[in-house]
């Protein structure tokens, strides 16, 4: 069976950075509706999240599965947790999202509180949203060894 | 669980959709090559697991965008450190 080896190096690098970022969630208005195709890590069967930023605790957004799962997560956009957040993202993932070019992402980080309060971010699986078809994976980027799933949060 | 035994350049079909190919032995490393639509993702299985368990405590709390506020409130009514 012909099928070519996907090669690793032909990847997309996402970088969010505190001091060049821009509201671009200015344009969309929320809340809207996220297709997640695979779902999330350990909750596959769960694929249409609704997402909506929190008016009185910006910058947190709130997405939340459908009532008859009642999963929900908090997420904050990267450049509120670190000044910069690269992410490389494989071939594979950047079809399936269909990105053309690294603007048509939105990227999110799930909080986790824990003990005592504290709250930890995961950089190792970010939520990469397609902006323009609502279109979200769970993506493990190639760089993930290098990123943890518990990063305090201090804000 | 269904245990096989490959030698280097012999393959495992999964589903008639989903390859394995066993390409080489490198030390005590098995080189894998995994074939399969897009939407099927293929993890080292350590990493499944971290971001897995991550995913459950974060759902875990809070329920409730409630919840939420609840606990910023207490976070913030907490001594600084």
């Amino acid at each position: 069976m012909a099928c070519p080896m996907l090669s690793l190096l032909r990847m997309l690098t996402l970088q969010e950075n505190k001091a060049e970022y821009r509201t671009g969630n200015q344009e969309i208005k929320f809340p809207v509706n996220l297709t997640f195709p695979s779902g999330i890590l350990g909750f596959e069967g769960i694929n249409q999240y609704s997402l909506q930023p929190l008016a009185d605790l910006d910058p947190f957004f709130w997405m939340e599965g459908d009532a008859e799962n009642n999963q929900a997560f908090l997420l904050v956009p990267p450049v509120h947790v670190l000044d910069t957040y690269s992410i490389e993202i494989s071939q594979m993932d950047v079809d399936i999202l269909q990105l053309n070019e690294s603007d048509d992402a939105l990227i999110f980080n799930i909080v986790t509180f824990g003990s005592s309060q504290s709250m930890t971010v995961n950089l190792k699986g970010p939520i990469v949203i397609n902006r323009h078809s609502m279109q979200a994976k769970q993506v493990v980027p190639v760089n993930a060894m290098t990123l943890p799933t518990t990063y305090p949060l201090n804000n | 669980m269904l245990v096989l035994s490959r030698k280097a350049n012999e393959s495992i079909v999964i589903d008639g959709k989903i390859f394995l190919d066993v390409l080489r032995m490198e030390g005590d490393s098995v080189k894998i090559g995994i074939k399969a639509a897009k939407n099927i993702t293929v993890l080292r299985k350590e990493i499944y697991d971290e971001i897995r368990e991550s995913n459950r405590a974060a759902a875990a709390a809070p329920n409730s965008k409630h919840e939420v506020q609840d606990l910023f409130k207490k976070k913030q009514q907490q001594p600084a450190n």
